[in-house]
């Protein structure tokens, strides 16, 4: 429809703003892209998240759902005129407000956090204190997707009530930044210059078909209309996606799709209106295939064959001891049942995209991502040029979860950008997001657990299969992650483990918090707590009796602590559960508990090196750089901390994301070599013969039994490690400042613990430069002096100091120091067994719960929540906590509430109203973190990872306690109320 | 009246005065008040209509008063101001509770009953509650005004190119009312289903009950064969079980979707008995 236009005039955060509208712009669309008002965040289009909310004529609203024009005359205040714009009695305990947010690190990736800063200050307003409860009603329109609320509203109700704010050595600045909305997101970028085109993707229409033909004329002609894109147009590779495992997944589909979620072909046009009807105007001819909308119909003798080898792309094992036998003894009951886990969406509260544009030859793309190398390497191959005309920029990130460890539609912008010439924006709609784009690998497991009469368990026999979705991605890491933790947190002798990654005509599946880990200990804990509850044993002495004892490393060797660090753990959970709950009349009340190892700082099974820089810059103050982007998980500050602490300093030093080590992962730029094309082949070359060892874990694949398949792993283990640890020595030899590019730096709790370890390696050796400096300059032996905030002194006469800024001047402007920290790795295959390895370590976790169910609608409540994680080593006490209680948080809801309907390989659902992700009225209030500092982690000073922890145990919990109320099992998460109302009830 | 750009464009027309709309509507121009849902649907290009006339800043059309024994609410008072009416909790609070149930804080600033009554989506909360109330919707048309019973307006929808004015309803200040609701979350949640009620007994039988149900894959609607097996009985433990079963029972016509219709059936009877219990405690 042709849209008239129309003045509006209104006034917003003391100014006067006068513009002709479109009738159609929303005021979130005048405020953010016309007005500047980047504060002012979208994240659904349909009022339900509020990251859009500003003050309308005093009163907090959603700036997505009205028009523009409504607001003509009206005054409207957002996040960053709060304090100087807002009515006086919003404005009185703002400060305060903030002061409390910044100190408890209430907001992660913060996009949520303007928008909850508005409706928070005017939740508090006034002299009327509200209740913990009313407040988090008034909040009740502001979606968080990280923080789980609780330190949101430790912080209202502590401002409400003029308490002051804990004293924080070295407070979160980037959170102060984000609650005014003066962090940027990719959507919040607008290049200058020319106006950016809008980028559009015409879909899939069905989930397996043939195309016959793209007809692409209407849309061409259509006015407004810039260009008109399909697979003819790829200039390079038609791939996306990453390549660790295979290269299987087409940019646009050319002649056929193979889910739902295949991009078909592209649009720009000046106006959203003329690249909406460009992608109606596109006509695709289909020839609709049979489909496999489940792994078990996938590996059916007669399912459609998505690819010639077979279905399956990936399968473990992990075999020992004799399992049949062990089954078959006298003494043993066998437990056996089937578990599920479904999919669930990321929901980021940023939309997916960026925006991109030309500098000269060069494509620059601003986007989310956590693997910014295998971005630019992805989006290179598919323009066909050199990977040094690609740069990727990584601004503040609005979320990820582990969906941005594989590259995602950068190809795509960067083709619009490329044969346009113009600047693009490109972002999904939340539609788009939920139907079309990647989600958490649904799962499947067949157990079979022996136990014998005093509760030691004596065998599993585990089939566990992930749904890949339509294309290999990352499958072959979660699977396995199935494999390895398959078994749990138990010690159980006799192991016949297969785990495979099985195609289907479903949304590709990526990695999501806790992957692989979330769905294997859903189907380990289901089993044991099925066997307690058959044989009659206490669900918490069970698991304490049969603890592992041992863990292997990434190398094979056995370390002792886990059995103890389990049993602590578990020990806190069950003395801080006193009395249970009594549930609502009508109710049942039931307590679950969940322990559980879940990986940390996974690898892969190839090279893991991280690089950081810390540097003093010529004012003195210092820099850290590392090229990672802070997805909320307080990278941005928590590498900072450990230089401030090593150094004594007061205050914290600046975080940047390092260009140069996104730009060049060899190093050279880093290192000032001038770029060469020679090394940049030998460079790519050497990280080739690298993802050659990842590639092994697809070749393992077979149809031997399990125990056959380990006898040949075995023997081949020896020169696979081997090559795999020479190939890594050879780079670090030849790139002594290269990282691994086709790994993504940051995915499995793996940020703190190996950044962390490259700035305390990069600490220390600024440190010494430093020291080294100051003795000749001082003329004392480096034992007598000491490093503090003002620099090196004397530590005797501390009068006689040379300063950081002389430092500084000394060494030419600037001191600087690269550390590096590298996982064990090319081990991924253990000599002794065969089995695959690649997990280096794990984090233990007890977690309980207390729930009211109402058996006759199924509804739960979560009434407590108890949860003890082994984090090794507490470094940022706050960054932990919200980590580990937002994904508490996701957990729960990913039990009970986010489920995603699919059929026919079709997502059923749209938009927020229907993906039901946790209001402040749903998440728990007081969810109690305790945490054990075992010391014996791979980060500094024995950290271990922690983000991922609370969303693998807690769904486990929450099912577990259904299963108590209601003393029927749970099989399958996400359970609906419906669900879970037909657990008792028969339908008639 | 603000002036429009182009007969053939899509349209935004502020008015001011009840003539003013009177005059858009001859254009066929959609009315908006609140814009929750049509904003949305205008974002997705899915508004029928050459556009809209805005009727926010229409005094007349805004307020609660409660005269006489009616209760009269504007058609562009907000849900907030429903919700948070103090007369309204005294005298009509099935209305007041499910206003509290729509959407969240922000939706409820924004959104009015009118919007929630023109739309008539079956999880609208406030259509339920407007049943048991027997409200009557004024509206105003292009070719004049005129009064539907809300039961009318559920079935049949609003004349063409008609704007709601105003809903009416006596204040029953003698019954007791309220309202249920399902969702899959506390805040932001699409109905599953929705009961509203209203009860009169006199010493303890009773004399007048209405019941209604709303909610996703089912047609908003009373429920008479319940409601009529009530009048007359000593309101006790087991009328209200026979009640929530009769209710579970009294088939309304089913959409298609989830949630199935054993569990539709299963969540209405459980919204009865929650209900009926509630509001009924002061009879026994």
């Amino acid at each position: 429809m042709a849209i008239a236009s129309e003045r509006v005039r209104f006034k917003v955060n003391g100014r006067d703003i006068e513009r002709d509208v479109a009738v159609s712009t929303t005021l979130h669309e005048l405020l953010h892209d016309m007005v500047g008002c980047e504060d002012v965040k979208y994240g659904c289009g349909e009022g339900v998240c509020g990251a859009c909310t500003v003050l309308i004529d005093g009163e907090p609203q959603a700036s997505c759902i009205q028009l523009a024009l409504q607001v003509d005359g009206l005054e409207i205040v957002t996040a960053s005129g709060l304090q100087d714009h807002a009515p006086p009695h919003i404005r009185s305990k703002l400060p305060r407000l903030v002061e409390h947010l910044v100190a408890r690190e209430a907001f992660q990736c913060g996009y949520c956090a303007p928008g909850m800063l508005v409706a928070a200050a005017h939740a508090i307003a006034g002299s009327t204190v509200l209740s913990p409860d009313e407040l988090r009603h008034k909040l009740s329109g502001n979606i968080c997707r990280c923080s789980g609320y609780q330190q949101i509203f430790e912080s209202l109700i502590a401002a409400a009530r003029g308490q002051a704010a804990p004293p924080v050595q070295h407070p979160r600045q980037d959170i102060r930044e984000k609650v005014f909305g003066r962090a940027r997101f990719p959507s919040d970028v607008f290049p200058t210059g020319e106006k950016p085109l809008i980028g559009r993707i015409v879909w899939s229409e069905h989930p397996h078909a043939d195309i016959s033909n793209i007809d692409t004329t209407g849309a061409a002609a259509i006015p407004g209309v810039v260009a008109v894109l399909t697979s003819q147009d790829i200039p390079g590779k038609n791939i996306c996606g990453t390549t660790l495992f295979g290269a299987d997944q087409p940019m646009l589909a050319e002649h056929r799709v193979r889910c739902m979620g295949d991009p078909v072909a592209l649009v720009a046009a000046t106006s959203l209106d003329a690249a909406e009807r460009a992608v109606q105007a596109i006509r695709v001819h289909y020839a609709p295939l049979p489909y496999a909308s489940n792994v078990l119909q996938a590996l059916d003798e007669g399912a459609p064959r998505l690819r010639k080898k077979g279905n399956v792309v990936a399968q473990f094992t992990k075999v020992q001891g004799d399992v049949d036998a062990a089954l078959r003894a006298t003494d043993v009951s066998v437990i056996e049942d089937i578990y599920q886990s479904f999919i669930n969406d990321h929901a980021c509260m940023e939309l997916e995209g960026g925006v991109g544009w030309m500098e000269g030859r060069t494509i620059v793309l601003c986007v989310t991502t956590l693997t910014p190398h295998e971005v630019r390497k992805s989006v290179a191959r598919s323009m066909g040029v050199s990977e040094v005309l690609i740069r990727i920029e990584t601004p503040a990130m609005g979320g990820s979860f582990g969906k941005y460890l594989v590259p995602g539609l950068e190809p795509h912008l960067a083709l619009l950008v490329r044969q346009t010439g113009r600047p693009v924006r490109l972002f999904l709609s939340r539609d788009e997001i939920l139907t079309r784009r990647p989600k958490r690998h649904p799962f499947w497991g067949r157990y079979r657990l022996g136990v014998k009469r005093d509760g030691t368990f004596t065998a599993l026999d585990a089939d566990v299969i992930a749904d890949a979705g339509a294309y290999i991605s990352l499958t072959p890491a979660v699977v396995s992650v199935f494999a390895d933790e398959a078994n749990g947190a138990y010690e159980i002798p006799n192991l016949r483990i297969r785990a495979r990654g099985v195609l289907t005509n479903n949304p590709p599946g990526v990695p999501m918090r806790g992957f692989g880990s979330q769905q294997a200990s859903f189907g380990i804990e289901s089993i044991v707590e099925k066997a307690a509850r058959t044989l009659g044993f206490d669900p918490a002495e069970i698991r304490r009796k049969n603890f592992l004892r041992t863990r292997l490393d990434g190398r094979g060797r056995e370390h002792q602590d886990t059995g103890i660090s389990l049993a602590k753990t578990l020990d806190v959970v069950a003395n801080s559960l006193s009395q249970r709950p009594s549930a609502p009349q009508g109710w049942v009340a039931g307590r679950g508990l969940a322990s559980i190892r879940a990986k940390y700082g996974y690898p892969y099974g190839v090279t893991d090196r991280f690089l950081a820089r810390v540097t003093v810059q010529k004012d003195g103050r210092f820099l850290v750089e590392a090229d990672i982007a802070d997805s909320g998980t307080g990278m941005a500050s928590s590498l900072p901390r450990l230089v401030a602490r090593a150094f004594r300093l007061k205050r914290l030093p600046d975080y940047r994301v390092s260009q140069s080590m996104i730009d060049d992962p060899s190093g050279d730029l880093l290192s000032g070599r001038p770029r060469s094309a020679l090394r940049r082949s030998v460079f790519q070359l050497v990280e080739s013969l690298q993802t050659l060892q990842a590639a092994q874990a697809t070749a393992f694949m077979s149809h031997l039994p399990p125990e056959r398949l380990a006898v040949i792993l075995r023997l081949i283990a020896r020169p696979v490690n081997f090559a795999g640890a020479f190939v890594s020595r050879l780079k670090s030899w030849l790139f002594p400042l290269s990282v691994d590019s086709y790994a993504p730096r940051t995915s499995g709790s793996r940020g703190m613990v190996m950044a962390g370890r490259a700035i305390v390696a990069a600490v220390s050796k600024l440190g010494e430069a430093a020291l080294a400096m100051a003795s000749e300059v001082l003329n004392l032996p480096r034992s007598a002096l000491v490093i503090n905030d003002d620099g090196i002194s004397d530590r005797d006469d501390p009068e006689r100091t040379i300063t950081w800024v002389e430092l500084a001047s000394m060494a030419g402007g600037q001191l600087q120091a690269v550390g590096d920290a590298e996982l064990p790795s090319g081990y991924i295959l253990s000599p002794s067994t065969g089995n695959q390895l690649g997990c280096i370590d794990h984090m233990y976790v007890t977690q309980a719960c207390d729930v009211a169910v109402n058996p006759s609608t199924g509804e739960v409540r979560v009434l407590r929540f108890v949860a003890c994680h082994d984090v090794g080593k507490v470094i940022n006490p706050e960054t932990i906590r919200g980590q580990i209680i937002g994904s508490i948080v996701m957990g729960i809801g990913q039990a009970l509430w986010e489920n995603i309907p699919a059929e026919g390989g079709r997502v059923q659902i749209t938009g927020l109203h229907d993906y039901h992700i946790a209001t402040s009225l749903d998440a728990p209030a007081d969810i109690e973190i305790h945490l054990i500092e075992s010391g014996t982690g791979f980060g500094p000073d024995g950290a271990k990872g922690a983000g991922e922890g609370g969303a693998v145990a807690a769904p486990i919990a929450v099912a577990n306690a259904i299963y108590d109320a209601l003393r029927v099992q749970v099989t399958s998460i996400t359970s609906t109320p419906e669900d879970i109302a037909r657990l008792t009830s028969i339908d008639p | 009246m603000a002036a429009s750009l182009s007969s053939q464009d899509f349209r935004y027309v502020r008015v001011r005065t009840l003539p003013d709309i009177v005059a858009t509507l001859r254009d066929s121009l959609v009315p908006l008040a609140g814009g929750t849902v049509l904003v949305p649907k205008l974002c997705r290009a899915d508004v029928d209509g050459p556009g809209f006339v805005d009727i926010r800043g229409v005094k007349t059309l805004q307020g609660i008063s409660i005269q006489n024994g009616t209760v009269e609410l504007g058609s562009t008072t907000s849900i907030a101001a429903l919700a948070d009416s103090r007369e309204l909790h005294g005298r009509g609070s099935a209305i007041a509770e499910a206003a509290q149930c729509v959407g969240n804080p922000n939706v409820r600033r924004m959104g009015t009953i009118g919007g929630n009554i023109a739309l008539r989506l079956p999880t609208a909360d406030l259509i339920p509650a407007l049943l048991v109330s027997e409200a009557h919707v004024d509206w105003l048309s292009a070719d004049g005004d005129g009064s539907s019973p809300i039961g009318q307006v559920v079935t049949d929808g609003l004349p063409p190119h008609s704007v709601i004015t105003r809903i009416r309803m006596s204040s029953a200040a003698e019954a007791a009312s309220g309202f249920v609701k399902f969702g899959w979350r506390k805040a932001s949640a699409k109905t599953i289903i929705s009961v509203a009620a209203q009860l009169l007994c006199t010493d303890g039988v009773v004399e007048d009950l209405r019941l209604s149900v709303a909610g996703l894959s089912l047609n908003t609607c009373r429920l008479p064969h319940t409601e009529a097996r009530s009048v007359g009985q000593r309101w006790t433990e087991a009328l209200l079980h026979m009640l929530a079963d009769s209710a579970a029972n009294e088939p309304p016509a089913q959409l298609p979707g989830p949630p199935s219709e054993w569990y539709r059936r299963r969540l209405i009877q459980v919204a009865v008995t929650e209900l009926l219990g509630r509001i009924g405690k002061g009879w026994q």
